[in-house]
């Protein structure tokens, strides 16, 4: 069966594209139209995708910040991951709950579906670590505390970076509390790397 | 004459010359066809065949019984040409591992497999997982499911087509006490609910085996949890039922207990167990 997808453009055109990319479907996508002789056609399907990114993104922003269904915000949140959407960062660590909240599985669940948010966030990779690391040693729950020190962990697969990312954050910490938090999560990492 | 091909019904052609059926309990057969120039029956005195056998009133045609699994080659000869096609009659056993280590993807077997549990999960260990201290906490009962196909051989011939199926009845408490969460049984033949395809090995090792790995239970944080599960796994080959049901159980209960998790029990094995309606 063919999957489709709906793209919306700033001239409030709609394109349905089919995701099979043969010949007869490149022709009728704005994908299509990156293969042009026409520089102008080109650079305009290339803005029409820019765009269609940024619309897609903010739409699963808002939909992480509305009131929609866990289910519904942990389906954006898998697709903000994809789209690697570093705009998104802020909205998926509202959504942070989403990973601990409890999930009885009749069946294995994928890393996606048991923490959809600290995925999500691992794919985006490094524009995501500031943010992480401010809700590191702001959040009094221990459990998102260890989220955020996995999601680090994960994106830093070099332990140097990531012992040094946390170091900085410390150093230019004043607020003791979250310094100590940060220094907590330090040891942590040490912890996590050495298993 | 002359003898110019044999074909089959009651079975699905594989290629050139192998054919499969699954096993049947009622009496049904294979039946496997020359055909003959001149195509008469009176031409056919001159055919001779080997294996499976004869279709009283029917010398050109050759039956394989489906009542058991097993691999036949039959022969038709004749005029110095012979001809021979090899029917698989198909079936699984089906078992369900929950210790020591899981045994599907060798590396020796599997070669390019994705092997392993997701990383939540722990390492290959099956049995009990007590994980709740984890970032990603997990309190799960993990197995190795695997179906042993016959007859031998049938890993070099018949590659795909193979799947799990499961279903299970379930009563499960979460965050409160004395009422279900959730009660109830999926519906036959649902598809194996497991961790991603990639992770079912649905095509024959060179032991004739098939895998998938489960590992039901609770991800993220509670404050209670009670589950107790009876599942039934079987096969399936290009959409038919190939084994009988294996039947496996869990049963598990947890309580956040103010500075850690108690586990009060994660148990599993082959059978069945009580379903508890109260927690």
């Amino acid at each position: 069966m063919m999957m489709r997808s709906i793209l919306l453009f700033t001239t409030a055109a709609l394109i349905i594209v089919d995701s099979a990319f043969s010949q007869e479907h490149l022709a009728t996508t704005p994908v299509g139209f990156l293969t042009e002789s026409d520089s102008v056609k080109r650079r305009q399907a290339i803005e029409a995708l820019q765009n269609q990114r940024r619309v897609i993104v903010q739409n699963l922003v808002s939909i992480l910040d509305g009131k929609f269904s866990d289910d519904i915000r942990v389906g954006a949140a898998r697709l903000a991951g994809e789209y690697r959407a570093a705009e998104a960062v802020e909205a998926l660590l509202r959504n942070i709950d989403l990973d601990v909240r409890p999930k009885i599985m009749k069946g294995l669940l994928t890393e996606e579906e048991v923490r959809p948010i600290s995925r999500a966030l691992e794919r985006i990779g490094n524009p995501s670590i500031p943010a992480v690391i401010r809700n590191l040693e702001g959040s009094d729950d221990v459990n998102v505390r260890e989220l955020c020190l996995q999601v680090i962990h994960h994106i830093e697969r070099d332990k140097e970076i990531a012992r040094l990312r946390l170091r900085r954050a410390t150093d230019s910490q004043l607020d003791s509390k979250k310094k100590a938090r940060l220094q907590a999560a330090s040891q942590a990492l040490l912890k996590m790397e050495s298993q | 004459m002359q003898l110019q091909s044999l074909s089959a019904t009651g079975a699905t052609q594989i290629n050139s010359t192998n054919w499969a059926a699954v096993k049947a309990t009622t009496n049904d057969w294979v039946t496997l066809e020359a055909a003959l120039s001149p195509n008469t029956d009176g031409a056919a005195s001159l055919l001779s065949w080997s294996g499976g056998e004869a279709v009283a009133g029917h010398p050109r045609q050759r039956k394989v019984s489906k009542a058991i699994s097993a691999k036949t080659t039959v022969t038709a000869s004749c005029c110095n040409t012979s001809l021979s096609d090899t029917v698989w009659i198909l079936w699984a056993t089906v078992t369900v591992k929950h210790d020591n280590s899981k045994t599907s993807y060798d590396a020796a077997t599997d070669t390019g497999d994705q092997a392993g549990f997701p990383a939540y999960a722990g390492a290959d260990e099956l049995g009990p997982v007590n994980l709740l201290t984890n970032p990603t906490p997990y309190l799960g009962w993990k197995v190795e499911i695997k179906g042993q196909i016959t007859p031998v051989g049938v890993h070099q011939v018949i590659t795909s087509g193979w799947v799990f199926y499961q279903s299970l009845t379930y009563v499960d408490f979460l965050n409160g006490t004395n009422s279900p969460s959730a009660s109830g049984a999926n519906a036959p033949d649902a598809v194996f609910n497991s961790y991603g395809s990639d992770l079912e090995d649905k095509t024959p090792d060179s032991n004739e085996n098939i895998f998938a790995l489960d590992g039901p239970g609770i991800a993220g944080s509670f404050t209670l949890y009670k589950s107790t599960d009876n599942f039934d796994v079987w096969v399936r080959w290009n959409g038919q039922v190939a084994s009988d049901p294996a039947h496996w159980w869990i049963r598990q209960k947890a309580e956040w207990q103010g500075s850690g998790f108690n586990v009060l029990e994660n148990s599993g094995g082959n059978g069945t167990t009580t379903i508890d309606n109260s927690y």
